[in-house]
């Protein structure tokens, strides 16, 4: 039972943080490219990605959050 | 900065230090954590938990930081003096706030300013030696269970959920103050187009059938408005929580796996890490806030320029 919390719990992480993790790379790549062709517009650019990131990740944290619950909780 | 003497003396305490953790009978053994915070006492029916106690911590602290800096202010202030670091930190903040929402930084600051200034120190106290590893020993179904004194108040989902439902509740409070309770209440229940069809066929002209299925449109935008909301208190509550106590988590198997050395890096992290989650409550509350008291203005413009819109479309069709 333990063993299978622990797997499930590992599992949940690793698949949750695969579309978040490839999307972050996305973005900060999209941020960069613009960032070498326009480098004025930092302030604007590194503001959006900050709070688009942020969304990114929060869906990470979701699947992190489950996870833990998983393993801890119960 | 530890030359000569000062390096020994901070040498001989690390190592005797490190002995007495190596030597010592109240070592603890395995890693227990836990997800829901561990209450420490009662008082009257009210159960204090150890977040609820370094949240008051935190709330202590920035008091106190507040009055011994407002005490006695100067036009200029010296270079460290406590004055010149906390107008250092706000002034930051507040002209980051400007490049968001500009002018109205000065309305939203107190709110935002909050969220960041106590996220923050939360965050950071966390970090602090004595939380987490100071505490008791307790009897709980006939185990010995540690239960830690103080535990970084973020780190626990009540206070996250708090934190955020205060940001959505001062959303919606700006929403109306900005716009007044009929026109902040459009954005959720956008009756604009249904009133000007049913005035319409009222004064017996052909009502278009695009201006009601457009009605039952804002209608349904209007509940995904709701629903927007809603979800932000979820969002903002699990990413700040999922965070820190991912960080906590992080650092405890850390200090077990390899000892002393290898914390440091990951300790430095979890000071960046702690500040840029306050960073983001903040940053995400100033976009929120600029998006409710912004483009509203688009809707009440929408609906002014849908009335000659209407008014064309019926001159197009044939009497």
């Amino acid at each position: 039972m333990q063993i299978s919390r622990d797997l499930v719990a590992g599992l949940t992480i690793a698949i949750g943080a695969i579309a978040p993790a490839l999307s972050i790379g996305r973005f900060v790549a999209a941020a960069m490219e613009a960032l070498g062709r326009n480098p004025e517009a930092e302030r604007g650019i590194s503001t959006n990605l900050i709070v688009a990131l942020a969304f990114t990740e929060a869906i990470a944290i979701y699947a992190l959050v489950v996870a833990l619950a998983i393993k801890f909780v119960g | 900065m530890f030359r000569g003497k000062k390096g020994l003396i901070v040498l001989l305490l690390v190592v005797v230090l490190i002995l007495a953790n190596i030597l010592t009978p109240f070592k603890v053994r395995q890693i227990v954590i836990h997800l829901a915070p561990e209450t420490i006492l009662y008082l009257g029916g009210f159960k204090v938990t150890n977040t609820l106690l370094a949240s008051w911590l935190a709330i202590v602290i920035l008091t106190l930081l507040a009055i011994l800096t407002s005490r006695k202010l100067v036009d200029v202030p010296k270079a460290l003096s406590l004055q010149n670091v906390v107008e250092t930190v706000i002034e930051a903040l507040y002209t980051f706030m400007q490049g968001i929402v500009g002018s109205k930084a000065r309305v939203f600051f107190p709110v935002v300013g909050t969220f960041f200034l106590y996220i923050l120190v939360s965050n950071w106290l966390g970090l602090f030696p004595g939380f987490g590893s100071v505490g008791f020993w307790e009897e709980q179904a006939g185990q010995r269970v540690f239960v830690p004194l103080l535990k970084s108040s973020t780190a626990d989902l009540n206070t996250t959920i708090a934190l955020a439902t205060c940001a959505v509740i001062s959303l919606q409070a700006y929403g109306i103050r900005f716009y007044g309770l009929v026109g902040y209440g459009s954005r959720f229940l956008a009756i604009g187009r249904f009133v000007q069809f049913f005035r319409a066929s009222a004064h017996g002209e052909k009502p278009s059938l695009s201006l009601l299925f457009r009605g039952f449109l804002d209608l349904f935008i209007g509940l995904m408005e709701l629903f927007e909301d809603l979800t932000k208190v979820l969002s903002f509550s699990f990413r700040l929580f999922g965070n820190v106590f991912g960080a906590e988590v992080l650092l405890v198997v850390i200090a077990f796996l390899v000892p002393y050395a290898i914390s440091i890096p990951f300790m430095a992290l979890e000071i960046f890490g702690g500040f840029i989650q306050a960073f983001i409550f903040a940053v995400l509350t100033t976009a929120f806030l600029g998006a409710v008291t912004g483009h509203h203005t688009s809707t009440e413009t929408g609906r002014a320029e849908s009335a000659p819109s209407a008014a064309s479309e019926q001159a197009t069709t044939p009497p």
